[in-house]
């Protein structure tokens, strides 16, 4: 009788480059990267057309949606040109390695590897967002990106009185207080961000590997349909989290406290 | 550091991922966004020109039917005023031929009474003659009758001395 082996958390090392672990995630973040790498690629090999082809137009039509979205939020075209390739690439990224997580051979093609003198049965392919380093590794870059984004726009000082304002200023101690909360607000920031995606995409993969365990036909369909969803929410979530943080981090504390009270 | 290694966290395979983060953006920036924003740009700039020069036209349009309106107002105003002015003229005209049409039908009419008066004075000068004539004849013939050639020429003489003045000038 087979049994069930759920993922585990860390993801698992499939090979080495000298030193370098090659882990399971990366070698599907390296395809997810050669998949868009192709496609800017051929994207490029149509010349930017001014009459554009259906592949041009549906590229423009993914990257004009995407930028007017992004502008929806910041309101600004000049913030949203700097960090529109940020948060597209976040969106796209993450929605391509979501969907990529569900595709048949993604955590059902098992290898088997020493470790330690133990002979371990992996899969060979894992969904890039199962890993907590890729997690992390967005969440950092946006939440850094972020905050160069806020001081180079509203300056050093105007962007440090965000998080600490001296108790004899108004309004007094309690916007000390609340300068420390934002303070310790952009480090919850980062795991939040981190554990967010990370746990959804986790237990998404728990939970397919759950449903074909027990029922292998048709009842996993439902789900997989679910985890299309939840690859796009989440994706989605990523992005608009990211632009609405740069949005507060451009805004000067001044004019956000004008606009929550202008009378 | 020991839910570090339960996750699976660790500091290589984080930069590693964060490369291959900045490379794909790097790529996608370098061969999608930028330029698709920027033929997305020119496009709006091309349809924010062609906009103008559709609102430009329609007001040179506008300004130009405006004109048209104003220069078919002139022209529909100077020819009511020619028309007008004809009609005045025509008027003048026609009271001047029929003036001139009158005098001549006047002239015609006179001429033509003072032609039948000639006729008629003709005619009864002729119609005298023959009577005249026809009056001498007779007597000559009566005479030749009853009188000797002496009275006959002595009343011929006499006869011919009374008709030889007209009977008009008699009177």
């Amino acid at each position: 009788m087979t049994t069930l082996e759920t993922p585990t958390l860390a993801s698992e090392i499939i090979g080495y480059i000298g030193s370098f672990e090659i882990r399971n995630t990366m070698l599907m973040a390296w395809i997810a990267m050669a998949i868009l790498t192709i496609v800017a690629l051929s994207l490029n090999a149509t010349k930017y057309k001014r009459v554009p082809g259906r592949f041009q137009a549906m590229m423009e039509m993914i990257v004009e949606g995407l930028f007017n979205f992004c502008d929806s939020i910041l309101q600004d075209k000049k913030i949203t040109r700097i960090a529109f390739p940020l948060v597209a690439t976040l969106f796209i990224f993450i929605l391509l390695n979501n969907w990529m997580g569900i595709l048949p051979g993604v955590g059902s093609i098992m290898i088997t590897a020493n470790h330690g003198g133990h002979p371990v049965t992996f899969p060979l392919f894992r969904s890039m967002n199962a890993d907590v380093n890729v997690t992390l590794a967005f969440s950092l870059i946006s939440v850094i990106f972020t905050q160069v984004l806020g001081v180079v726009t509203i300056g050093i000082l105007p962007y440090l009185s965000k998080y600490f304002v001296a108790p004899w200023k108004s309004p007094y101690l309690i916007g000390t207080f609340v300068g420390i909360l934002e303070f310790i607000g952009e480090f919850a920031r980062l795991v939040s961000f981190t554990f967010r995606l990370f746990g959804n995409i986790f237990a998404g993969e728990v939970l397919l590997v759950v449903t074909f365990f027990f029922v292998p036909y048709i009842m996993p369909i439902p789900f997989l349909g679910m985890e299309l969803f939840v690859g796009v929410i989440q994706a989605l979530v990523f992005a608009m989290l990211t632009l609405v943080f740069i949005k507060m981090a451009v805004t000067a504390h001044d004019h956000a406290e004008h606009e929550a009270h202008p009378a | 550091m020991e839910i570090f290694s339960t996750l699976g966290i660790n500091g290589p395979l984080l930069i590693a991922q964060i490369v291959n983060f900045v490379i794909i953006a790097g790529v996608l920036t370098y061969f999608i966004y930028r330029p698709i924003l920027n033929l997305i740009d020119a496009r709006r700039e091309s349809i924010r020109k062609s906009m103008e020069d559709v609102d430009r036209i329609q007001k040179q349009k506008t300004e130009m039917e405006e004109a048209r309106r104003v220069e078919v107002r002139k022209i529909a105003e100077e020819g009511k005023k020619l028309l007008e002015q004809a009609k005045g003229d025509v008027a003048k005209e026609k009271d001047k031929m029929l003036v001139a049409a009158r005098k001549e039908a006047d002239d015609f009419v006179e001429r033509g009474k003072r032609q039948l008066d000639a006729e008629r004075t003709r005619m009864v000068s002729d119609v005298e003659k023959a009577a005249s004539s026809l009056v001498i004849r007779l007597t000559q013939t009566i005479l030749e009758r009853e009188f000797t050639s002496a009275d006959q020429d002595r009343l011929l003489k006499t006869l011919e001395k009374s008709i030889s003045t007209p009977a008009h000038a008699t009177k």
